[in-house]
Formats: structure tokens, C-alpha cells, sequence
């Protein structure tokens, strides 16, 4: 007598799947629409303030600087626009606006990565149909790889859908003679974004199968993703501040070995998340499935907050100052609030 | 063939819920679970089915233990009413979900059952009335075809239709088709005259288990009342399970003719058999506790 446990759980999850390959269409084609009637084209130099000082070849570079009062460290200072594939030599090509790039934002990746692997653990806690499953036939280890495998693949077809729109939009808005979109170039390109936002997805999957309380879990892996991509909390988000753009879209040398110590991580996650999976009660606890673990959670959001509220408080941002506030108020009151009122209503 | 439970143990947090729990189910057998609130009734049949990860014991169904082969479960059939996989979804969705974990289960018979109070696939279970959603559950676990159900305070606030309708799904399913049910409640009274046996727990163990044709054999509970404000010695055979004034009732659980005799001896103003109940041993426990 076996379950079908691909069938049980595609049945549970295809409108939420289905909506995530719609989104990632959506999404796609907005950035077509983006690209098609408003990208600007910018071929520029890409070389370090002391090749623009010393390169006799870049005298009209040089010009420009003096035309706009700008100095070469500020010119290099400033670049922020996506590197990409193929660029040649010293040039770098951006598609954008006011210096913005189109292209995919690796701190909006981490949080819709990382917030997609969330939403789908939480959903199955909440509606209790995790739960439900274990005393259906399927063994913890088989419902785990069945979810992971599924939701993970149906994942990376939305990066992937996103990603085969974006090149071919791009192959067709930029010229040949200034970027080389090469099949090794995009196989490069490809794989280290499917890498990368399937351990980031990975990464929410296991934060919520670790944390207890389901709409709980949601508020704080919100608050671990705008931490990880230092949101300030003052209304001045600052995404690729802690990561750099060009470490995960510009494949260079070292590419081959990015994706593979990805692949690695993606690995030992998705072990981890089996194994954790198999070890959850399903009962409802304070903070974290494993009671043992209750502290390591508080000393990591602590250090999230703490690390917050002195960065708001470098800028005197009062505003950030009073999030970080009601964010601590919210995590001590869901951690102790239960056992406050217990106490109080016991004197 | 049966669900056995042997050596239980369950932690949840670092509080340990359940300790040392065995128990037997057995084909055409209803039995009774009671316990005050708190107990651990509903957290020992989440560790029947491993929702709740047992950190102690074995389980068994048809001699096959489930920590070896999990997909011995679809033979027993269980819904936490508190958390419900279809809380916020239509009965169709109960119906389709249960019809692809149980391989016996009767999407007919499920239908044939919505329908003798009117209910439709499309009907919300959440916007159901308290008596209905216990139906449709009911519903569920009989239409399943599973040879062992667990169902956790069944008859809890419901009317006295609907109480009846459930009752009769559930002995209709013993009787025809050998179907066993593991209840727990606090409705005594039903299952007084429902459970073949009874299994009391407390503080996380059971404290007892009841036969209650054969406790009624041997046991005997009596009102007594006595001349001067203190009880003689041989009442210490017996345990008090209520007094009003002078009026006491007391439970000897093996009574014979030594007891009998013994008691008269002490010429008792009124001395007058009474029958006795499930109420009477969970009062009896409860006095222990306390």
C-alpha cells in the first residue's frame, strides 16, 4: 500500500507553484517592455582610476572627466550598472536607466529566493498539511525529497523561464560588436543564477522548517532578508551593499569554482533540510522546532537587530532607530509573551 | 491483527507529555480513552502516527512496526480537529485528499453520507455548524476503510441528531465490517454504554484499564450511611467517591461476601446497592490525583 506522494503533494501546491511560474512570466515580460521602450544603451570604459590616469589610449575618457569636473575615483566610484557576460576588454556595457540596470537585482533575487523556499514550508505548516502527510503512509525522509524536489524544480523553471527571456531580449537589444552573449558566456551566466537562487531558496526552506510558528517564521525570515541585504530600515534600501553585482553575474575565471562551491552548499542544504524535516514534531514551540536550538536563534536575530539599530543609529536615523525598536518588541513578545500573560494571570 | 502500542514515551519541548503508554486495539472493538484535560489524549494519537516524533515505544499495526514501514498508516485513520488539513477548504477538497491517502476509502459511500444532511462538495468546511463539521470528520473516518480509527472527543457540543447519526455510523462499522475505534472523551455517558474498555489516563500514563462488564461483576458501589459521624474500618476496603453530609458512596472494587457481611455488622441507616458507571471510576481516579 504506497502513497503517491508526488500526486498528494503537486495537488496541494500546484496553485501556488503555478503562480510562481506566472509571476517569473510576468516578471520577464515586464522587464521586455522595460528593455524594448526605455533601455538606454551606455558603451563605456570600464578601467580602474589608475588606468584612466596613466592609458594614453583613453584621452576622450579623460576629457570627459574634465568636461564634467568628475575624477577618475569618483567616475569608478559611481559605476553601479550590471557587468555583462562578454564584455570586452576595458569596456563595460549597461542597459538601463539613470545608470540603474534592468537586469535582475542579486539583493531582490535573495529576498524572492529566499522568501519563495519560506512561504512554501510555512504554507504546508499552516494549513497542516505537513502534518497530515506524516500519518499518511509517506515516510518524513519521502515527503521531504518529494517537496524539495518539487517545489526546487518548479523553482529553478521560473529562474530558468526568466533568465532564456531576458537573453534573448538582450541578444536582440544589444549589439554584436559590443557584448558576446557565447554559449559558454550563457551556459556560465545560467547556471551560476540557477545555483545561486536554488541555495537562497534552499536557505528559506530550511529557515522554515526551523522555525516554529508559521506567520511568525515569514516576519523573520523578512527581517533576516532585508538584514542580509542591509536595509537600513530608514526607507533607503541599499541592496547589493553587502554582495557584489559583479561577483555573481560576471562569470569570470572563477566561475567554474563559484558554481561548484554552490552546488556544494545547494547539496549539504537540501541533506540538511531532509534531516530536519524527519526530526520535526509538528508541535507548536516558542521559537525554533528544536528546543536545543531556542538560543542559537535569539543570539542570531539578536545580532541582526543589534548590528540594525547601530548602523540607524550611525546615520541618526531616528526612523530606523524606532524600527528596529517595535522589530525587537515583536520578537520578544512572540518569544516570552505567552509566559508573561501565563504569569500574570496566575498573581 | 491489531494497532499495538507498546512503551510509549513522548516529549514535546523539554516537556515530557507521554510516558510508558501501552495499549492494544483490536478488530471490532470500541474502546474508550479518559482523561482530564491536559493528559495527553490528543498527544498520544499523534504519536500513533508519528506527527508527534515518539522518543520512546513501539507501534505496531497487523504485527508490522510503522517506524520500519511508514505505509502501514493509511490502516489508521485520525483528523486533529484543531488543525485540520482542509480547515479553510471546501468538502470536495476533504473528500479528494483522504480518497488519495486511503486506498479503501469510499468516495460513494462519503457522498451517499454528505448527502443525508444535505451537505455538498462545494460547501465550505469552515462555514459548517460545530455538529456538521463533526459529521463530516466522522464522515470521513468511516468512508476511509481503515481498520483502526482514533477519534478525539466525537461527540463534544453537538446535538442530539447529530450525536445519534454519528453513533450509528460508528457501531454500524464495528458490527459490519469488524472496524475498530479508539475514542477519546469526556462525554462518559456515551461511552459508557458504547466502549467494550476503557483506558483511564493520567498525568501522561494510564493509570487503569476497564473492563466494564467485568469491573460490574466484582465490583460493587453503594450508598452507605452510618449512625455517628465516623466511617468504620472495613469502608477503607472501598474507596470514597462522593459524600454529601453522612451520605456516602463508595466504590469497592472487588466485593464479596467478607465485605458484605462486614458492612452490615456495622448496621448502616441506609445501605442500598447503585449502579455503577464510567463516571464513577474517573471520579475515582480523579480523588486519587487529588
Amino acid at each position: 500500500m504506497k502513497t503517491n506522494a508526488n500526486r498528494l503533494i503537486w495537488r496541494r501546491y500546484r496553485s501556488l507553484l503555478l503562480a510562481l511560474l506566472g509571476l517569473a512570466l510576468l516578471f520577464a515580460w515586464m522587464n521586455t517592455g522595460l528593455l524594448n521602450t526605455n533601455a538606454r544603451l551606455d558603451r563605456r570604459y570600464n578601467p580602474t582610476a589608475e588606468e584612466i590616469r596613466t592609458d594614453k589610449d583613453q584621452a576622450d575618457l579623460r576629457g570627459h572627466l574634465a568636461q564634467t569636473h568628475e575624477s577618475p575615483e569618483t567616475f569608478v566610484a559611481n559605476r553601479d550598472s550590471v557587468f555583462e557576460p562578454g564584455a570586452q576588454g576595458k569596456f563595460e556595457v549597461a542597459i538601463g536607466q539613470q545608470g540603474r540596470s534592468l537586469g535582475q537585482d542579486i539583493g531582490l533575487v535573495i529576498v524572492v529566493s529566499l522568501m519563495s523556499g519560506l512561504a512554501l514550508v510555512v504554507f504546508g505548516k499552516y494549513t497542516h498539511f505537513l502534518e497530515w502527510l506524516r500519518g499518511s503512509g509517506l515516510s518524513n525522509r519521502k515527503t521531504a525529497w518529494t517537496s524539495l524536489t518539487l517545489w526546487l524544480c518548479t523553482f529553478n523553471v521560473a529562474v530558468l523561464v526568466n533568465q532564456v527571456i531576458m537573453y534573448f531580449v538582450l541578444n536582440q537589444a544589444i549589439k554584436p560588436d559590443l557584448i558576446h552573449l557565447s554559449w559558454q558566456n550563457v551556459l556560465a551566466f545560467g547556471l551560476l543564477n540557477q545555483v545561486f537562487e536554488s541555495v537562497w531558496f534552499v536557505l528559506g526552506m530550511l529557515l522554515g522548517t526551523w522555525l516554529s510558528r508559521p506567520i511568525w517564521a515569514l516576519f523573520y525570515g523578512f527581517v533576516f532578508v532585508l538584514e542580509l541585504n542591509q536595509f537600513r530600515l530608514d526607507g533607503g534600501p541599499d541592496f547589493p551593499g553587502g554582495l557584489s553585482v559583479q561577483t555573481f553575474y560576471s562569470p569570470g575565471q572563477s566561475t567554474g569554482l563559484v558554481i561548484l562551491g554552490g552546488v556544494i552548499v545547494l547539496i549539504l542544504s537540501m541533506w540538511l533540510y531532509v534531516f530536519l524535516s524527519g526530526r520535526v514534531a509538528y508541535a507548536e514551540s516558542p521559537l525554533t522546532v528544536f528546543p536545543q536550538t531556542d538560543y542559537l536563534f535569539i543570539i542570531l536575530l539578536g545580532g541582526i537587530a543589534t548590528s540594525s539599530l547601530m548602523r540607524n543609529l550611525s546615520f541618526y536615523s531616528w526612523v530606523g532607530v524606532g524600527l528596529v525598536i517595535v522589530i525587537w518588541g515583536l520578537m520578544l513578545y512572540q518569544a516570552y509573551g505567552s509566559r508573561i500573560q501565563r504569569r500574570l494571570a496566575r498573581q | 491483527m491489531s494497532l499495538v502500542v507498546k512503551s510509549l514515551a513522548t516529549s514535546i519541548g523539554k516537556q515530557q507529555i507521554l510516558t510508558d503508554i501501552s495499549l492494544t486495539l483490536a478488530p471490532g472493538e470500541i474502546v474508550g480513552l479518559i482523561g482530564r484535560n491536559g493528559v495527553g489524549k490528543t498527544t498520544l494519537f499523534k504519536s500513533i502516527l508519528h506527527q508527534y516524533l515518539p522518543s520512546k515505544g513501539e507501534i505496531s499495526i497487523d504485527e508490522v512496526e510503522v517506524a520500519t514501514d511508514p505505509s502501514k498508516y493509511p490502516e489508521v485513520f485520525y483528523l486533529d480537529d484543531q488543525n485540520l488539513y482542509f480547515a479553510h477548504e471546501s468538502i470536495r477538497f476533504a473528500a479528494q485528499f483522504a480518497s488519495m491517502v486511503y486506498p479503501h476509502f469510499d468516495v460513494a459511500g462519503f457522498w451517499q453520507l454528505m448527502a443525508a444532511n444535505h451537505l455538498v462538495a462545494g460547501q465550505q468546511y469552515r462555514m459548517l455548524s460545530r455538529g456538521l463539521k463533526a459529521y463530516v470528520r466522522v464522515s470521513l473516518a468511516v468512508a476511509s476503510g481503515s481498520p483502526y480509527v482514533l477519534l478525539d472527543e466525537p461527540f463534544e457540543g453537538l446535538d442530539v441528531i447529530v450525536r445519534e447519526q454519528i453513533l450509528q455510523l460508528i457501531v454500524n462499522e464495528v458490527a459490519e465490517h469488524q472496524r475498530s475505534f479508539l475514542l477519546a472523551s469526556h462525554d462518559l455517558a456515551e461511552l459508557d454504554g458504547l466502549s467494550d474498555r476503557v483506558y483511564m489516563l493520567k498525568a501522561g500514563r494510564i493509570v487503569g484499564t476497564y473492563d466494564l462488564e467485568s469491573l460490574r461483576q466484582h465490583a460493587q458501589k453503594l450508598q452507605l450511611v452510618f449512625s455517628n459521624n465516623q466511617l468504620p474500618a472495613i469502608v477503607a476496603q472501598g474507596q470514597v467517591i462522593s459524600h454529601r453530609g453522612r451520605v456516602y458512596e463508595i466504590l469497592f472494587s472487588d466485593y464479596n461476601d467478607a465485605i458484605d457481611a462486614a458492612l452490615r455488622a456495622e448496621q448502616p441507616i441506609l445501605m442500598e446497592p447503585m449502579s455503577l458507571t464510567l463516571t464513577d471510576l474517573f471520579k475515582m481516579n480523579l480523588e486519587d490525583a487529588q
